[in-house]
């Protein structure tokens, strides 16, 4: 008997999405266990994104199932499962960027606390947790300013701080470390550490020495299909990953 | 942030104040041509609460201005309704039919969102003149006839009285104009903002953009359907002519001139173009050309719209 315990906080049933032709993404099985850090690596094109973005709510998938928590999310849009916990950072940056950075954080404060039109809000509970977040990624300073006029890490760090203001149950990762500096990689990488002791994530990442510090576990994927899984010591050695993916 | 603030509240209060203190100073004919001003004005404000607010274009608002005066219009002359009342009709109304168009149109977004909206309204337009027995078509009816003074005890309103028409246009823009702020400085406001700029962003922050682009739709068409209904009482004139794409696309460059997405944008645009036309319409017969010259020049020095470039170079805390 499977108890509560025992189900995945996320769980993909041959999940398949095809695009004109091309089988982005074929049947893929996939669990996540709560509160762990899940790795996806796997060569350009080999459906990381697309996967993603079907747990997401994105795209919709040509076949197959996908269960939250035990609940059945396939047809669910992407706001409502946003609003249930499953948050998504886009691979390219993506802000509001004529609206200060301030502002954009308080988007995503006022989102989790608010209903409807957002009539009966507690603007000093937007404002003081708004302020934390910006504090989490160190970017108090720069509130005032227009998100579209920081630095690209900076913005980089904002995206994550959005995301983090939403307190997400399962927190997606599109290669967050992508185009940064040595420094700021380092403090991405310390805030998901912090933050996978009371959230899931699942990171696509293609900075090898980054998945081997964070993931419990690690899948490789390759054209569309899981190729190997299992803990980083042991896929670091499997030989398939190694010809495909690390080019040995 | 966004709190309305109280230097924009002041600003805000001061023009309508002085609105309201200018009729008693201005010449008859401009004191006509204000009443006229800050109808159109409402209308262009509501309109930009979608355009500037929301980044929505649409072509389709002549039908919700045209929903408020056929509801005041047709109640008033075959159901014998007193002007309150008939206004009530026309707010629900145009609240009810903007929530259907919107429902249907924001399906579409971009210029297919442009085109759908077109093409209702000139379904209803042409709904009205084929029903020409019961609306007057493009000849239109009048009902100053059937406006009846209301009697408040100390006092009547009496809808023939311009003093009248100058405040219920006063009424119908500060209404619009306050809402407008509204959206600009409100949490509500803010996500519209972040629909224009990121739909795809806001829809992952847990938004239903969807919903939200309909609740802008339906608060921009009920200010259509209200100015259009005001318009009726105070002009007493009901015709087909304000149901043409022509009436859509007036707001839409109105606002465009004054300066979308600032609230004072829709007054500036509407009163410019206003006195443009009649001033150039008094001395030449082309006077378009003359209105198409003088827009070009006017865009070329304020790409934002008037307001909205006198933001941008000096007054950055305008809403």
């Amino acid at each position: 008997m499977a108890s509560v315990e025992d189900v995945p906080l996320l769980e993909t049933q041959g999940l398949s999405k095809r695009f004109a032709g091309l089988e982005a993404v074929k049947s893929v099985d996939l669990r996540l266990e709560k509160e762990t850090v899940r790795a996806i690596i796997g060569p350009n094109g080999a459906g990381k994104t697309t996967l993603v973005n079907l747990i997401s709510g994105r795209l919709k998938p040509t076949s197959g199932k996908i269960y939250y928590r035990g609940v059945d999310i396939t047809n669910l849009p992407a706001h409502k499962r946003a609003s249930m916990g499953i948050v998504y950072t886009f691979q390219i940056v993506s802000l509001f960027p004529s609206l200060t950075v301030f502002e954009n954080v308080v988007l995503a404060v006022q989102r989790r606390l608010g209903r409807g039109i957002l009539l009966r809000l507690d603007r000093d509970s937007v404002y003081r947790q708004s302020e934390k977040a910006l504090e989490l990624v160190g970017l108090e300073d720069e509130a005032e300013l227009e998100a579209g006029a920081l630095p690209y890490g900076h913005q980089r760090l904002l995206d994550i701080a959005m995301a983090l203001a939403l307190q997400p149950v399962l927190l997606i990762l599109d290669e967050p470390t992508q185009g940064l500096s040595a420094g700021e990689i380092e403090k991405i990488t310390d805030l998901v550490k912090k933050l996978s002791k009371n959230t899931t994530i699942l990171l696509i990442e293609h900075n090898i020495s980054v998945v081997m510090e964070l993931a419990h576990k690690i899948t490789v994927m390759a054209d569309g299909s899981i190729l190997a899984e299992g803990p980083p010591s042991e896929v670091e050695k499997d030989v398939r990953v190694q010809s495909i993916y690390l080019g040995v | 942030m966004r709190e309305i603030g109280s230097l924009p509240a002041i600003f805000h209060l001061s023009i309508i104040a002085a609105l309201f203190v200018a009729q008693f100073i201005l010449p008859p004919f401009h004191h006509s041509m204000l009443t006229r001003i800050m109808v159109l004005a409402a209308y262009a404000s509501g309109y930009n609460i979608l355009l500037g607010y929301t980044g929505l274009m649409s072509l389709g608002h002549a039908m919700l201005f045209s929903t408020g005066l056929y509801s005041v219009g047709l109640t008033i002359l075959y159901l014998g309704f007193e002007p309150l009342a008939a206004f009530t009709v026309a707010l629900i109304s145009s609240l009810v039919i903007s929530l259907l168009l919107g429902a249907i149109t924001l399906r579409t977004s971009g210029v297919f969102f442009l085109i759908v909206t077109m093409i209702f309204s000139q379904v209803f337009y042409l709904t009205t003149l084929y029903f020409n027995n019961i609306t007057y078509g493009d000849q239109g009816f009048v009902i100053s006839q059937y406006l009846h003074p209301i009697n408040m005890g100390f006092f009547q309103i009496d809808f023939a009285d311009r003093t009248v028409k100058y405040n219920l246009s006063l009424l119908v823009f500060s209404v619009a104009f306050l809402l407008s702020l509204y959206v600009s400085r409100s949490p509500l406001g803010l996500v519209l903002a972040a629909i224009k700029e990121n739909p795809d962003r806001a829809e992952m922050l847990g938004y239903n953009t969807y919903r939200y682009k309909l609740i802008a739709f339906a608060l921009s068409g009920t200010i259509a359907g209200m100015s259009g209904a005001v318009y009726a009482l105070v002009f007493s004139y009901i015709g087909s002519s304000l149901a043409f794409i022509h009436n859509s696309i007036n707001p839409l460059l109105w606002t465009l001139l004054g300066g979308a997405g600032t609230t004072t944008g829709p007054l500036v645009g509407t009163m410019l173009m206003v006195y443009v036309i009649d001033v150039t319409s008094s001395f030449t017969e082309s006077y378009l050309v003359v209105v198409g010259i003088a827009l070009i020049l006017i865009i070329l020095g304020f790409p934002k719209g008037i307001v909205g470039s006198i933001r941008k170079r000096w007054l950055t805390w305008l809403p």
